[in-house]
C-alpha cells in the first residue's frame, strides 16, 4: 500500500509518502517546516516535492491520510479541504486521524520508558484558558480503545482531571499547565515533549492499519466559530 | 447551458489561439461558494457549460452580516460537491481541462484558502496550470463573456464588498478612476436595510420597499455631486437615512417604503453622477489612445438594482455609450467569472505557481493613490 499523508492543524506543515508499506520494504518519506502561517502557500509544492523524492505518482497511491483537527481552524480546514480535493480528482481512499493521536504516536517513538504504565495525555494549549486534549490509556493504541478519551476542548483543570488519579505523561504545548494542574489534586503527574507537533510520517503509521472513511473528511474544531447574533441595531417599528 | 456569441466589438490582439480552452473556476471568497466550467475559442467567444452556485445566506442570517468563520467552514463542507456537480454538469472530466481557476483574492481569508487550496491539489492531481484569479478581474471581464465586449471599457463594479470606477485597458491592465471613500454601495443597501428592520440580504429588500414608497418626502444629501475626482462616499447618506428615521419613529411600513424610497433616488442620483465624471475621465484615456469606442458595463451585486441600472441606461444612451449589464446571475459572485478570466489569462500565458498565496487585499490597479478619507489600510481593492 501507498499512502499520502498531510499535516497543516499547528505550526507545521509536514507530508509523508509511504511506499511498499505492507511488504517487508516499506519506507516513509517525510517532510516536516515549522510554520506559524504560510501552510496554504507550502502544502501543493511539499506534496509533489515529497512525492518525487518517494519516486512515486499521485495515481500510484492507494490512501490519503489527513489530520482532521483538532488545531487552528484555518490549518485544520486546510488539510481537510486538501484531502476532500484529492477525493475528488482520484480513486484513493481517505483515513482522517485525529492530530493529537498521530502526537501520541510521536511521543510513544520518542519516550517509549517514561510512558511505561502510565496514561499518555496529548495537551495542546487552545487560548483562552482551554486546551485540546485526548488521552490514551495504557496500553491502549493510539486510533482507538474504549478507555481512551478525546479529543475534546476543556479547561485546564477539567483536562487534568481526565484519566483520575492513574499516573500520567503530558506532552504538548499545554503539557506544563495541565500537569501542574494535576499535581496541585495531588496526581502523579509529568510533562514531556512541550513543543510536540503532528508529523505526517507518524500520520502514515496509523492510516496503513486504519479504516477508511466511508464519509468525506470533516474538519474537527471543538469550538463554534466566534459570532454573537445582532441585536438593536434597527429603529423602532410601529405596531400594526 | 447559456451560450453567448455575441460578436466582439474591441481588438482581439494576441487572440490567435485555434482550439476551444476548457476551464474550471472555484469562487468562495465571501458567502458564496461556487463551481463553474467554462469554454473559450480561440477568438475569444465564451460559453457557460456549467454554472453551480450555492448562497450561505441563511446560516449569516442570524448575524445581520457575513461572519467571515462561518463562511470558512460553509465553503469547506460543500465545494467539493460543487465542484462534483458542476463537472458532471458540464459533461467533462478533469483530464478535460486545459486550466483550474480559483479565486485568490481580494476577499475573505478564510474562504479563499479553501478554494485556492482546493484548485491547486487539483492541478497537481491532473497536471493543468492553476490561476489564482483576481475576483476583482474577473467582475471586470464578464462582459467578454456576456457581451462579447472586449477592453477599453468602463466599468462600475458596485457590490457589498467593493465600489470602483475602473477603466478597463487590458486584461490584466485596469486603471482605477474611482472608489469608495468609506462604505460600499452594497453596504450602504444592507446597512439601510438593518437600520429600518428589514430582511437581508439588504439590496433586494430597500428596493422592494423603495418601489412602493414616495421618493419626494424626504430629501436625503447626494454625497460627492459635481466633484471633479470620480470617488464615492456613502457614509453621510447611511447618517441622514438614521437621523430621519430616528426623527419619526416608531416607523410604520409607509415611513419604510418612503425612506427606502429616498434613499435609492440619493444613490441613483449619486452614482449616475460619479459615473458621468468617470465617463469623462474615460475618455481622455480613450482619447490618448486613439480609441473611439464608449462601452459602459457594470458588475457586481448592486447592478441587480432596477432603479440605478435605469439611471446608467439614461446616462450612458445621452452620453453616446453602449450599456452592458450580465444578467444578475453573473454580476454577482459566480464561478463562470472566475473559469472566464482564467481563460482569458490562460489565452495570455498568465499561470501561477502552486505555491500562490491568498491576497485579501489586492487591488486591480496598484498604482492608484488612496481615495482622500480612505481608513488606514485603504479601501478594500
Amino acid at each position: 500500500m501507498n499512502i499520502l499523508a498531510f499535516d497543516t492543524c499547528f505550526a507545521a506543515c509536514s507530508v509523508a509518502v509511504g511506499r511498499n508499506l505492507h511488504t517487508g520494504s516499506g519506507v516513509i518519506e517525510q517532510r516536516f517546516e515549522p510554520m506559524e502561517t504560510g501552510h496554504a502557500e507550502r502544502l501543493v509544492p511539499m506534496v509533489a516535492e515529497t512525492l518525487a523524492a518517494a519516486h512515486l505518482t499521485l495515481g500510484a497511491i492507494d490512501r490519503i491520510a489527513v489530520t482532521m483537527g483538532p488545531g487552528t481552524f484555518t490549518g485544520t480546514r486546510i488539510s481537510v479541504a486538501a484531502a476532500r480535493a484529492f477525493g475528488l480528482a482520484g480513486t484513493a481512499d481517505c483515513v482522517a486521524v485525529s492530530s493529537l493521536a498521530v502526537m501520541a504516536v510521536g511521543a510513544r517513538l520518542r519516550i517509549a520508558p517514561i510512558l511505561d504504565g502510565q496514561d499518555l495525555a496529548v495537551v495542546v494549549d487552545a487560548r483562552r484558558g482551554e486546551v485540546y486534549v485526548q488521552v490514551f490509556r495504557d496500553g491502549a493504541d493510539a486510533d482507538g480503545g474504549s478507555d481512551n478519551f478525546g479529543p475534546a476542548l476543556l479547561t485546564v483543570a477539567d483536562a487534568a482531571a481526565i484519566g483520575g488519579t492513574r499516573p500520567v505523561v503530558y506532552v504538548g504545548s499545554a503539557g506544563e499547565a495541565v500537569c501542574a494542574a494535576a499535581r496541585g489534586v495531588g496526581r502523579d503527574a509529568r510533562f514531556e515533549l512541550p513543543d510536540l507537533l503532528p508529523e505526517a510520517g507518524n500520520l502514515v503509521r496509523i492510516a496503513v492499519d486504519g479504516a477508511p472513511s466511508e464519509v468525506r473528511p470533516s474538519p474537527l474544531y471543538l469550538r463554534p466559530a466566534d459570532a454573537k447574533p445582532q441585536t438593536g441595531k434597527s429603529i423602532e417599528r410601529a405596531r400594526s | 447551458m447559456a451560450v453567448y456569441s455575441s460578436p466582439s466589438t474591441g481588438p482581439l490582439a494576441g487572440l490567435t489561439e485555434t482550439s476551444p480552452t476548457l476551464v474550471l473556476g472555484i469562487e468562495t471568497s465571501c458567502d458564496e461558494t461556487a463551481a463553474a466550467v467554462v469554454s473559450r475559442t480561440g477568438d475569444g467567444r465564451g460559453t457557460i457549460l456549467s454554472n453551480v452556485v450555492r448562497s450561505q445566506w441563511e446560516s449569516h442570517r442570524p448575524f445581520g452580516g457575513v461572519v467571515p468563520e462561518i463562511a470558512a467552514r460553509a465553503h469547506v463542507d460543500c465545494l467539493d460537491d460543487l465542484i462534483r456537480e458542476a463537472m458532471t454538469a458540464a459533461g467533462v472530466e478533469f483530464g478535460d481541462l486545459d486550466a483550474i481557476a480559483a479565486t485568490a483574492g481580494p476577499g475573505l481569508v478564510g474562504g479563499l484558502i479553501v478554494g485556492l487550496i482546493t484548485g491547486k491539489v487539483l492541478a497537481l492531481a491532473h497536471d493543468k496550470p492553476l490561476i489564482a484569479v483576481n475576483h476583482l478581474e474577473a467582475h471586470a471581464l464578464t462582459a467578454g463573456l456576456t457581451d462579447g465586449l472586449r477592453p477599453p471599457y468602463l466599468l462600475l463594479l458596485a457590490s457589498g464588498g467593493h465600489t470602483q470606477l475602473l477603466a478597463v485597458e487590458d486584461v490584466g491592465r485596469y486603471r482605477r478612476l474611482g472608489t469608495t471613500i468609506d462604505d460600499a454601495l452594497g453596504e450602504a443597501f444592507d446597512k439601510t436595510a438593518k437600520l429600518l428592520g428589514l430582511p437581508m440580504p439588504g439590496g433586494p429588500a430597500v428596493e422592494a420597499a423603495a418601489r412602493r414608497g414616495n421618493r419626494q418626502r424626504f430629501a436625503f444629501p447626494r454625497p460627492m455631486l459635481g466633484r471633479p475626482e470620480a470617488h464615492f462616499s456613502f457614509a453621510g447618506l447611511k447618517t441622514a437615512v438614521r437621523q430621519a428615521a430616528m426623527a419619526i419613529a416608531p416607523l410604520t411600513d409607509t415611513d419604510v417604503d418612503d425612506l427606502c424610497a429616498a434613499f435609492e433616488a440619493a444613490v441613483t442620483d449619486a452614482v449616475a453622477d460619479r459615473v458621468g465624471r468617470a465617463m469623462e475621465l474615460f475618455q481622455d484615456i480613450a482619447a490618448a489612445q486613439g480609441v473611439t469606442g464608449r462601452h459602459l458595463v457594470v458588475a457586481g451585486g448592486v447592478a441587480a438594482n432596477q432603479a440605478l441600472r435605469g439611471a446608467l441606461t439614461t446616462l450612458s444612451t445621452r452620453r453616446g455609450y453602449s450599456f452592458h449589464a450580465p444578467p444578475i446571475g453573473l454580476c454577482t459572485d459566480n464561478g463562470a467569472m472566475i473559469a472566464w478570466a482564467g481563460a482569458e489569462r490562460l489565452a495570455l500565458g498568465l499561470v501561477d505557481g502552486l505555491d500562490a498565496p491568498v491576497r485579501p487585499r489586492w487591488p486591480l490597479d496598484k498604482d492608484a493613490a488612496p481615495a482622500l478619507g480612505a481608513g488606514i489600510k485603504g479601501a478594500k481593492a
